[in-house]
């Protein structure tokens, strides 16, 4: 499709221009067919009065000449000639014509008897000498020189109703009695004529028909005429001129500033030329296109000032879009953007890249515990002693919460262990107190390093990052972690389609859920020992374990199905008397089910089996700390109820006596790490004093962990008041009872 | 006295065929009758004769005013002298004649006939030869003659031209002079029977008319030889002159004339 552009105004000005000169064109000829016309109709007025004039003026002359007939058929001396016409030459010759009867324009007259002779001897030119009886009417013959009119009329008799006595006849000239006597306005008199179209004689009545005349010159029209054509050619040309003259003005003062401006604009447009539009001669000779000028100019400089101040904000947009405004690195959609660039960068520098994970831990505890206000003073002090151990060109991107991340170009698996040194140690050296912070803060870091440049090996660092800090994560285990391909079996849950499947179908459709029982004992003779309830899901000949489903529960948001499928299983197994009679049984319940309005109503069915047997609820303490004020509500209804609240994996993350005190727990487990830590010696101080604290509180403590005989003596000397782990036997689907504790120590309650 | 009748035009046919034209009132019955006759080349419209025809009529008289042919039939107006003149006096007179007796016969009784001017010639002619009693009166106003009269141009030479045509045998036309008309056209006969009734014909044609006529002339009228009416008056015509007037005894004059004329016609009504 062709680009349509509108015309200049140049062209708009001739097309103007050219118009008003059609118009006035036009204008001119109507105005000179009018005028033409206007002759015209003053020619054809001028011709009809003409003719009328001549109409009147032959009914004049005829009507005279019939007068005159008539007067000249009762002159005495007629009669006296009919009766005595012996003398008729000589009267006809010396006294007709000189009696004053007849006019000068009688050419000749003659007497005819009663039966249309003529007197003899008068002598005749145009007359007959017979005429019929009665005699033809009036008519015109065509004569020598001219036409004349010939009227026969009767003498009368002396009685009217007698026969005429004699006929007279008249011959006169009437194209001279046309022309004199009469006024003619229109009719040029000299040019009276009448056309007998090779005819000998015209009725009178018809002469009018016959008649040809020219019109007499009208001054005054041809006058009329003159001034109107002088002046419409006058007014064409004034007109004309004063069109051009517009043209022309407007060509100079609005066409040639407009076009200046235009071209102005587009060197603007092409960010060629001055900015400003100087004024070509002076000042432009209109005020608008002057005033266009200015505004155009004082426009162009606010548009550049609004386009620096534009360029300014861009770069702060820029930098507040790319910078994360709490700690000052980079933010999310910075790290997007410079990871979207990776693969065209490593291609080019062909060197290994290093993608690097920072995740504070136990951040949430510390938010919740402190505040915000010392959570973010804790966010910005870990940002910026990271990125102060970063080299030049290395950003620090925040990729959410407390989750940071850096991309090291040129830096292999050696190097980025030494960066992730020099962050912990930077971070252990960082005086935390400043932000109100008394413990100390500790960052997971997962690294990933990849030596190939392809897109897919680059795809692949992030996720590896992820395992790596998965594996950090993990109780025991450093806290910097490099990817390594053995910890995929760990963390397969994560990333296996088909145990991704099976966990998902059996949390929804509660299929292939089981739980096994590990026996939980009692090391003194105060406690009762119970089972408690492991979750493992079965998927055709597969059982998945603890390990591959809580990873994929949590990153899936499932728990509150998990656990609702876990009760249902439980339920089930209690009433299929799975777990033996008067057996207690431990459920692990996650921290969305236990701040859940309907928490009570989903443990109301177990409530008539804590008639017989303890059903203990366990929570951890980040589960309680989520929402401890929902928590400890729904915590006192249970314990109300009947059921016994304990504290899993104490120790185990950011333990405090604070949540202990203000919750309405039973039992603490300690966590496995703590119960490790007494194989270390010097260790076992702590945790003594702890269960120390705790019983004298009245708490009952758990030690998990126990694998061995030489442990689970610690544990006891410790006065734990119960043991687990698998020194005393693996977690089975249907326990047969509890076994038997080893002979130095003698059981509280016998083995079922 | 009895109120005169009403104006009646007539008609009467002439000896040679022509029409003639005169107006008649019909008088009372005790009344005379009276024909006026008119002057050379007048109608019996002229004023003198119509005033006068008019006043006789009021008086009661029966009054006849003829106007002659002059050879032009039903003739209302007065011949020009140009004019054609083929008549002759001899034509007049029996023109007179028809009209005395058509009078005649239409009143009952022998007419007063009134001559004006050369009129009077037509009657003198007439009363030559016209039967006895058959005119009871006459009365010549103004009377005057051919004949190199006192205003007129005919002259001896003229006539004699007439006269060597006539021997001649010439019957054309000829322009002579007659009367108060320097160029009468007419031929050589017609010319001298009006002529020839010159001074001393007229003067013998009063003397032997017989019938009682009286003469009425103008003191001031310069058209008739004053003289030769006292000459007529010495020789016992009877002869009123009413003094200052002219020959058409104009204005006042007019009235004069008619109460002589009255004073004539009680005069012979009581005779």
């Amino acid at each position: 499709m062709i680009a349509r552009h509108p015309p200049s105004i140049i062209h708009y000005a001739l097309l103007l221009a050219a118009i008003t000169l059609i118009i006035i064109f036009v204008f001119g000829l109507y105005t000179w067919y009018k005028v033409d016309q206007l002759r015209g109709e003053i020619h054809a007025g001028s011709q009809a009065a003409g003719q009328q004039e001549l109409a009147t003026a032959l009914e004049r002359v005829q009507t005279q000449s019939i007068q005159q007939a008539l007067r000249f058929a009762e002159w005495e001396e007629v009669r006296q000639q009919l009766r005595t016409p012996e003398f008729y030459g000589h009267w006809k010759n010396h006294r007709m014509h000189q009696a004053s009867i007849l006019s000068k324009r009688v050419q000749d007259a003659h007497i005819y008897d009663a039966r249309g002779v003529a007197l003899s001897g008068g002598g005749t030119r145009q007359l007959p000498p017979d005429v019929a009886v009665p005699p033809p009417s009036a008519h015109a013959t065509q004569g020598e020189n001219e036409p004349s009119l010939i009227i026969f009329k009767p003498i009368p008799a002396a009685e009217p109703d007698q026969a005429p006595i004699g006929f007279v006849g008249i011959q006169s000239r009437f194209v001279n009695a046309l022309r004199e006597g009469h006024t003619y306005h229109h009719v040029d008199l000299e040019s009276i004529r009448f056309d007998f179209q090779d005819r000998t004689t015209i009725p009178a009545e018809d002469l009018l028909s016959h008649a040809r005349f020219d019109l007499r010159a009208n001054p005054l029209a041809d006058q009329v005429k003159d001034r109107l054509s002088v002046a419409a050619l006058n007014l064409g040309t004034l007109l004309s001129a004063t069109t051009l003259a517009l043209f022309a003005s407007l060509a100079y003062l609005i066409v040639r500033p407009l076009r200046a401006i235009a071209s102005h604009v587009d060197h603007l447009r092409e960010s060629s030329g001055e900015i400003e539009l100087k004024r070509p001669g002076g000042l432009l000779p209109v005020a608008e296109t002057e005033k266009i000028r200015e505004s155009l100019n004082s426009y162009q400089a606010r548009l550049q000032d609004v386009h620096s101040n534009l360029e300014a904000r861009n770069r702060e947009f820029w930098r507040m879009a790319h910078h994360d405004a709490l700690t000052g690195v980079h933010n999310r959609r910075a790290f997007e953007e410079q990871w979207e660039t990776l693969p065209n960068l490593a291609a080019r520098q062909g060197v290994p890249v290093c993608f690097v994970l920072f995740d504070i831990n136990q951040f949430k505890a510390i938010n919740d515990s402190y505040g915000h206000q010392v959570g973010d003073a804790v966010l910005q002090t870990v940002a910026r002693s990271i990125d102060e151990v970063l080299r030049d060109g290395e950003h620090l991107f925040r990729l959410g919460g407390d989750e940071f991340a850096t991309i090291l170009m040129d830096c292999d698996e050696a190097g980025a262990l030494r960066l992730a040194e020099r962050c912990q140690e930077k971070i252990r050296d960082t005086d935390f107190t400043t932000c109100g912070v008394h413990e100390p803060v500790k960052v997971s870091i997962g690294l990933a390093v990849t030596h190939g440049t392809d897109r897919e090996a680059l795809r692949s660092l992030q996720w590896q990052a992820d395992v790596a800090m998965y594996k950090a994560k993990r109780p025991s285990t450093p806290q910097v972690v490099l990817f390594s391909r053995e910890q995929l079996k760990d963390t397969r849950g994560l990333y296996s389609n088909w145990i991704n499947n099976a966990v998902i179908e059996a949390i929804t459709h509660e299929r292939g859920v089981q739980m096994v029982y590990q026996p939980v004992v009692s090391l003194n003779h105060r406690h009762t020992p119970y089972f408690e309830a492991l979750l493992r899901i079965q998927h055709r000949d597969e059982i998945i374990g603890p390990a591959d489903i809580f990873p994929l529960v949590t990153a899936r948001r499932l728990e509150l199905d998990l656990d609702k499928a876990i009760l249902h299983c439980i339920l089930h197994d209690l009433h299929a008397h799975r777990i033996p009679p008067g057996a207690g049984v431990s459920i692990n319940v996650s921290g969305p089910t236990i701040v859940h309005a309907q928490l009570t109503e989903w443990l109301a069915p177990f409530v008539p089996f804590l008639q017989d047997r303890d059903i203990i609820l366990e929570v951890t303490e980040t589960a309680l700390i989520t929402e401890i004020t929902r928590a400890t509500e729904n915590l006192r209804t249970l314990r109300q109820q009947g059921f016994l609240i304990a504290l899993d994996d104490f120790g185990s993350g950011y333990s405090s006596f604070r949540y202990i005190a203000s919750m309405p727990v039973d039992t603490v487990k300690f966590d496995i790490s703590l119960i490790r830590s007494l194989e270390t010696p010097g260790q076992h101080h702590i945790v003594e004093g702890l269960v120390k604290i705790l019983g004298e509180a009245g708490y009952s403590t758990v030690a998990e962990g126990i694998e061995t005989p030489e442990l689970l003596e610690r544990v006891r000397d410790l006065q734990f008041d119960f043991a687990q782990g698998y020194h005393f036997g693996h977690p089975t689907r249907q326990p047969q009872g509890f076994p038997p504790l080893p002979s130095s120590h003698r059981p509280d309650i016998s083995p079922v | 006295m009895a109120a005169g009748g009403k104006e009646t035009r007539v008609m009467v046919e002439m000896p040679g065929g022509l029409l003639a034209q005169g107006s008649y009132w019909a008088g009372a019955p005790d009344m005379p009758a009276v024909m006026i006759q008119h002057g050379f080349l007048q109608t019996h419209e002229f004023h003198t004769v119509r005033n006068l025809a008019l006043a006789l009529a009021t008086t009661g008289f029966h009054v006849l005013t003829p106007t002659l042919t002059l050879g032009v039939d039903r003739r209302a107006s007065s011949l020009p002298c140009e004019a054609v003149h083929a008549h002759n006096l001899d034509q007049t007179r029996e023109e007179v004649r028809v009209w005395t007796d058509w009078l005649h016969a239409a009143a009952g009784r022998s007419p007063v006939l009134i001559g004006h001017s050369a009129g009077n010639m037509n009657l003198l002619a007439y009363l030559e030869d016209a039967p006895a009693d058959h005119v009871a009166h006459a009365i010549f106003i103004s009377v005057t003659f051919f004949g190199s009269g006192e205003v007129a141009f005919e002259s001896p030479k003229h006539a004699e031209r007439a006269r060597v045509a006539l021997d001649r045998g010439e019957q054309g036309l000829k322009e002579l002079a007659l009367g108060f008309c320097r160029q009468y056209t007419t031929t050589p006969a017609a010319y001298l029977s009006y002529y020839d009734w010159d001074r001393p014909r007229t003067e013998q044609a009063l003397r032997t008319a017989n019938v009682p006529s009286t003469l009425i002339a103008g003191g001031a009228d310069n058209r008739i030889d004053l003289d030769w009416i006292e000459t007529i008056q010495r020789h016992g015509a009877e002869v009123r002159v009413i003094d200052g007037a002219n020959h058409f005894y104009d204005e006042l004059h007019e009235f004069e004339l008619m109460e002589e004329i009255e004073q004539v016609l009680r005069k012979h009504v009581a005779q």
